[in-house]
């Protein structure tokens, strides 16, 4: 994973967070293969590249509407393989339904400030080019009020809820740990009692977290 | 809508001024209606080349309909100018004040674009009056004649017949007792005075009357007018509530690619630099935490700002995104069932996510209710919002700014908001707003 520098497309619109943007990821060691304007020429790109993940702004031209996030769920649909993180002024709890509802893993979706935090975003992005998910901290609490009335999650804890909270942002046991500032041990037991009240068993293996994060996602579809 | 002069008293000064025997006289009979009927003749000859000049203007207009804007301004022009001609007639010679439409002109303008083929109400009724009009006179004929004819005749005959140059009139007198038949000629005249002030008078004042009403009405078109400009009112309210609701798109436009991608790419360059600074120099690295704290708060404050003007997300896939968005960030759960298969206009879209997110602040601030529910649905023309909380109920419109807020939104597109909120509750707050389609 060190040896070779993860491939990245950035499509934004404005000149400035498009350069900033592609500064960033550079001085973190991520290789920009190329930073496009609209949705049209980052799925040229994306065709022609195939790079481990792309960074994609919302409002693009022509519309400025939803053009970016129209071109996500395309390369999410053609390219499964391609890490899609879209970065939007505001977090649609619609647009992350959207986007996630294709299939799970290799999707992110933040606030473009969070972006500001060098370290915690470049890990988001390789995690979603891993395949990981890396959901904004206020999509998921969008999800969850709409999900906190119907069951199963109902019969989940406040404590459960944040940690499954976190989980769909896509943090570690440890980093969870740290976030809710409790032992790592209580995470393992909130975790299991979490996928218990789910009806998520062992031999699902290390699916498990993602499926319990589905699950509540799926529940604020419905 | 006409204002009657000839039946009050006649001016002060000018009966002081005037022989009293000729003030009787003109008191009694209705010379100046009976020019006005006789110049009514001429307004009968005229009708049916009003009406010619109006559907050619029509005509007109619908064969060439690229240049329908100055055919509909031509016929406008006949429309009003025969209209006035006319009522110089009745406001000189009846004192009748027929009211002329101006036509209105700016109010049009932007509701009926270009090419405006169709007839409206108020020049529909014009060409009626104009084709009435011969008929009118022809009635007119029909009732004087006889009435000043026969009586007319009747006295030519006497006098003829008194003077012996047809038939002696003794004949005719010699049945009466000769103290009558010595006055006949008074009687006669008197009978024909008589005549003329208790049939002939009325007769006249009568026709001038209806005329009066018939022109009133059909010309005046006072009513059609007022119709009309109802309707041009409520065109131009929606389009002035279309025009704000444009504008704050384009303000959160305006701020989404201004100020705050500035603001996030400065947050993004302070983010380097505390990346590459490292754990360097912690003062510093201090200094420049705090400062992206800073431009992050603003990026939030300026979001929260740009998202109340014009949630871009109601553009881009309506009102059941939006508004679960917002059941989302509620502190009360709601649950939102919106069943619209075609979206209303944006004024009126814009119109109902509002007076929603307003009335679930209420629910949220007073209703002390546990959950909530939104149901939108489409009934006839109109959508149909219901908003229901399990609160305490007593919510009064007429008491605090919420639902007077919510009324004043909803009045802008001829809207409507019903509360039922008995005391206990539960409230149920429901929302009209014409939708199209």
């Amino acid at each position: 994973m060190v040896a070779e520098p993860l491939r990245v497309v950035v499509a934004e619109d404005s000149v400035l967070l498009r350069e900033g943007l592609v500064r960033l990821l550079e001085e973190q060691g991520l290789r920009v293969t190329a930073a496009v304007g609209d949705g049209e020429a980052l799925l040229r790109a994306v065709a022609e590249q195939v790079p481990d993940v792309c960074v994609v702004d919302v409002r693009m031209p022509p519309a400025y509407l939803d053009e970016g996030l129209r071109a996500a769920v395309v390369i999410r649909h053609r390219w499964p393989q391609v890490g899609v993180l879209v970065l939007s002024q505001y977090v649609e709890e619609r647009y992350a339904v959207e986007l996630l509802s294709d299939q799970p893993g290799g999707v992110g979706y933040l606030l473009k400030d969070r972006v500001a935090d060098v370290l915690e975003f470049v890990d988001a992005l390789r995690r979603v080019a891993r395949g990981g998910t890396a959901l904004d901290a206020e999509v998921v609490a969008q999800l969850l009020a709409r999900a906190r009335h119907t069951d199963p999650l109902a019969s989940l804890t406040a404590r459960e809820r944040q940690v499954l909270a976190a989980m769909a942002q896509g943090r570690s046991n440890a980093g969870i740990a740290a976030d809710l500032v409790i032992g790592e041990g209580a995470v393992e037991k909130n975790v299991s009692s979490i996928f218990g009240k789910l009806g998520l068993y062992a031999d699902m293996g290390e699916h498990r977290r993602v499926l319990a994060v589905l699950r509540y996602l799926g529940e604020g579809r419905g | 809508m006409t204002t009657a002069a000839w039946d009050r008293p006649g001016d002060l000064a000018d009966r002081s001024r005037r022989d009293v025997r000729t003030n009787w006289w003109r008191r009694r009979f209705p010379w100046r209606v009976t020019a006005h009927l006789g110049l009514g003749l001429l307004s009968g000859v005229a009708g049916p080349v009003v009406v010619l000049g109006v559907l050619t203007a029509w005509g007109l207009g619908r064969l060439l309909s690229r240049d329908g804007a100055r055919a509909g301004a031509l016929r406008d022009a006949v429309v009003r100018w025969s209209a006035r001609a006319e009522a110089v007639r009745f406001a000189e010679l009846l004192d009748v004040v027929i009211d002329i439409p101006q036509s209105p002109r700016v109010l049009r303008r932007s509701s009926e674009p270009e090419g405006r083929v169709a007839l409206n109400k108020r020049e529909r009724a014009a060409v009626g009056y104009w084709l009435v009009r011969p008929l009118v006179s022809l009635i007119e004929i029909a009732l004087l004649v006889p009435l000043l004819g026969i009586p007319l005749t009747v006295a030519a005959g006497l006098v003829a017949g008194w003077s012996g140059w047809v038939f002696p009139v003794s004949d005719v007198v010699a049945g009466l007792p000769a103290s009558v038949a010595q006055f006949w000629p008074v009687i006669g005249a008197l009978g024909l005075l008589a005549w003329l002030r208790l049939a002939v008078a009325p007769a006249i004042r009568g026709l001038g009357a209806a005329e009066s009403r018939l022109a009133g009405s059909l010309l005046g078109g006072r009513e059609a007018l007022l119709e009309e400009r109802v309707d041009a009112l409520t065109a131009s309210r929606l389009l002035v509530v279309d025009a704000a609701e444009r504008e704050r798109q384009r303000i959160e436009r305006d701020l989404h690619d201004g100020a705050q991608q500035r603001l996030v790419a400065m947050t993004i360059l302070l983010g380097r630099a505390q990346a590459r600074l490292g754990d360097r120099d912690p003062e510093v690295a201090d200094l420049i935490a705090q400062a992206k704290a800073e431009s992050r708060s603003a990026t939030a404050e300026l979001r929260d700002l740009t998202r109340g003007l014009h949630p871009p997300v109601l553009t881009d896939r309506g009102l059941d995104a939006a508004l679960s968005a917002v059941a989302a960030r509620s502190p009360v759960p709601v649950d939102v069932v919106v069943d619209l298969p075609v979206r209303p206009p944006p004024g009126a879209e814009a119109t109902i996510y509002f007076a929603i997110v307003e009335a679930l602040t209420n629910v949220a601030k007073h209703s002390g209710a546990g959950r909530a529910s939104v149901a939108i649905r489409r009934a006839g023309g109109i959508v149909v919002s219901t908003i229901t909380d399990d609160g305490h109920g007593g919510a009064d419109a007429s008491r605090g700014t919420g639902l007077q807020g919510i009324m004043d939104r909803l009045s802008g597109v001829d809207g409507s908001l019903t509360v039922v909120s008995p005391p206990g509750g539960p409230t149920v707050l429901t929302i009209e707003v014409p939708g199209g389609g």
